[in-house]
């Protein structure tokens, strides 16, 4: 019974509301004045922007174009100058053109005389390099004559740095090698100090041995009723040449002693030997070397040995004496020569009388010879 | 009759006193052997002197016929050196000595060995042979 009155006042209220509203949406609308302006503001300022900017722009380029204009013109000044400089430099080099085409034929006149000066300075040079080689090598010269086999101890490599020497029967070196500058003799500073030539002992080929004295003995035995004895020379001196390695090509040369140096170490006994020998007549003992055979030739070991063959000079009486012998190089390079012979003293009238009818000396006496040689050093050839 | 037992007694007794003088083949050289001598490293003061070489070996002895030197304590040295060449010369040099440990540095020359004997011989050692060189008294 109650709703209805509500319902109806509802829809009043509902009514009245909707009224107030329209009332109120005029009102506003009589008191609401909208004005629309168009108002262009921001892009003018925008526009006036980039028109100075543009005309900046343009002062710049403008001021571009000028510098350019300015660098162009100096560009082109500088080219200019540089052409003309270059201009003058071909000129100048041109001018020197020709006066080298007109020096050209003088000067290869001048190469073709400094050529053949060159040509003629390395013939010395080469002349030369050899003399000191074969001056070096010198105990060596007649190597070259031969088929070498000569070796080199290991030891001896430092100071074997000569070049082999060169074959006098081969021709000369060509020019155009020789145009290399020749090296000096070999020398070498040694742990002594001193500078000293390279050499080497060479037991190939010919050269000749000196007999040091100061190292070397001979002497003989003999045998008595009384005791045997030894007679020794220290005072010996001599020389001899020969190939060790082809001792049978030739030997020459000889060994003496003196007579009167001949000592058996027994006073008395030495004055009747000197008496026997004709010291005084003869103060000469010689062995004058004539031939070698050789039964052994080792060059690897440096050893030989064979018979000799001379004639032996005694109390002025000279025969023919063989005697066998061997060689070999020490540890100082030199040639040690060893041998022994028999020999009759009746051959060279050396008579030692008996003494009291017992004491007599055997007519055969063995000669003994121990010599140390050394290869002397000959000069260039 | 008589005088031949006398002589034959008399050759006999002379026989007995004389003993035999024969070289020995083996002894024939003529030659000292360095080697035969006592060696031991020498020092500083053991090298001043005046030597003369007795004894060359190795490679040098190609060359050389005689060394002599004259090391003084204040450390020089002189020698002269008989070359073997066509014809022989001296060459003569002086500088300074040195030891360096046991071996004796004569200028720039490689370090040597040297060693002194019992009768004050020096005996010095390098890679190309030795010399032995027997002490003088300077006059």
């Amino acid at each position: 019974m109650m709703s209805k009155p509500f319902q109806i006042l509802g829809a009043l209220a509902l009514l009245a509301w909707t009224g107030v509203g329209a009332f109120m949406w005029m009102e506003v609308k009589n008191h609401l004045t909208v004005t629309i302006e168009e108002t262009s503001d921001g892009q003018s300022d925008e526009a006036a922007l980039l028109a100075d900017r543009m005309a900046a722009l343009s002062d710049d380029l403008d001021s571009l174009i000028a510098a350019l204009d300015g660098n162009f013109a100096l560009v082109g000044q500088a080219i200019g100058q540089g052409a003309t400089d270059q201009a003058v430099r071909s000129a100048v080099i041109e001018q020197r053109l020709e006066q080298l085409e007109a020096a050209l034929p003088d000067a290869l006149q001048a190469r073709e005389t400094a050529s053949a000066l060159r040509v003629s300075l390395a013939q010395v040079e080469t002349i030369l390099r050899l003399a000191n080689e074969q001056a070096a090598v010198q105990t060596n010269a007649a190597l070259v004559l031969h088929e070498g086999d000569s070796r080199i101890e290991p030891d001896d490599a430092a100071l074997t740095d000569i070049p082999a020497p060169a074959d006098p029967l081969e021709e000369p070196p060509a020019v155009a090698e020789a145009t290399e500058p020749a090296a000096p003799a070999a020398t070498k500073t040694s742990f002594l100090a001193f500078k000293l030539p390279s050499r080497d002992f060479q037991f190939d080929g010919e050269q000749t041995f000196e007999i040091l004295g100061d190292l070397s003995r001979v002497g003989f035995d003999a045998k008595s009723t009384l005791h045997d004895f030894s007679g020794v020379s220290n005072l010996v001196s001599g020389n001899f040449r020969v190939d060790l390695a082809h001792p049978d090509r030739g030997l020459s040369g000889s060994v003496s002693v003196k007579t009167k140096s001949l000592s058996t170490d027994l006073e008395g006994r030495d004055e009747a030997m000197l008496e026997h020998l004709g010291a005084e007549e003869h103060p000469t003992l010689q062995f004058v070397f004539e031939s070698f055979a050789a039964s052994s030739v080792d060059a690897e070991a440096r050893t030989l040995a064979g018979t000799v063959t001379g004639q032996m000079t005694i109390n002025g009486t000279t025969k023919t004496l063989e005697m066998k012998i061997t060689a070999h190089v020490d540890e100082s390079r030199r040639l040690v020569v060893e041998g022994e012979a028999p020999l009759s003293r009746a051959d060279y009238n050396v008579h030692v009388p008996g003494k009291l009818g017992l004491i007599s000396t055997d007519d055969e006496v063995r000669i003994w010879i121990h010599l140390r040689s050394r290869a002397k050093a000959e000069k260039a050839r | 009759m008589m005088r031949l037992p006398l002589t034959s007694a008399l050759a006999l007794c002379v026989s007995a006193c004389i003993a035999p003088s024969v070289v020995d083949p083996a002894d024939r050289a003529r030659l000292v052997d360095p080697a035969d001598r006592t060696w031991a490293a020498a020092g500083t003061d053991d090298v001043p002197g005046v030597y003369v070489s007795t004894h060359l070996t190795g490679a040098v002895s190609n060359v050389l016929l005689k060394v002599v030197y004259l090391f003084e304590a204040d450390g020089n040295y002189t020698g002269a050196a008989l070359v073997d060449t066509a014809p022989p010369h001296f060459e003569v040099i002086s500088g300074a000595w040195r030891m360096v440990g046991e071996k004796l540095v004569l200028d720039a020359a490689d370090p040597a060995g040297v060693e002194i004997a019992d009768d004050r011989s020096l005996r010095i050692t390098g890679d190309q042979g030795q010399v032995v060189l027997r002490r003088e008294l300077s006059q």
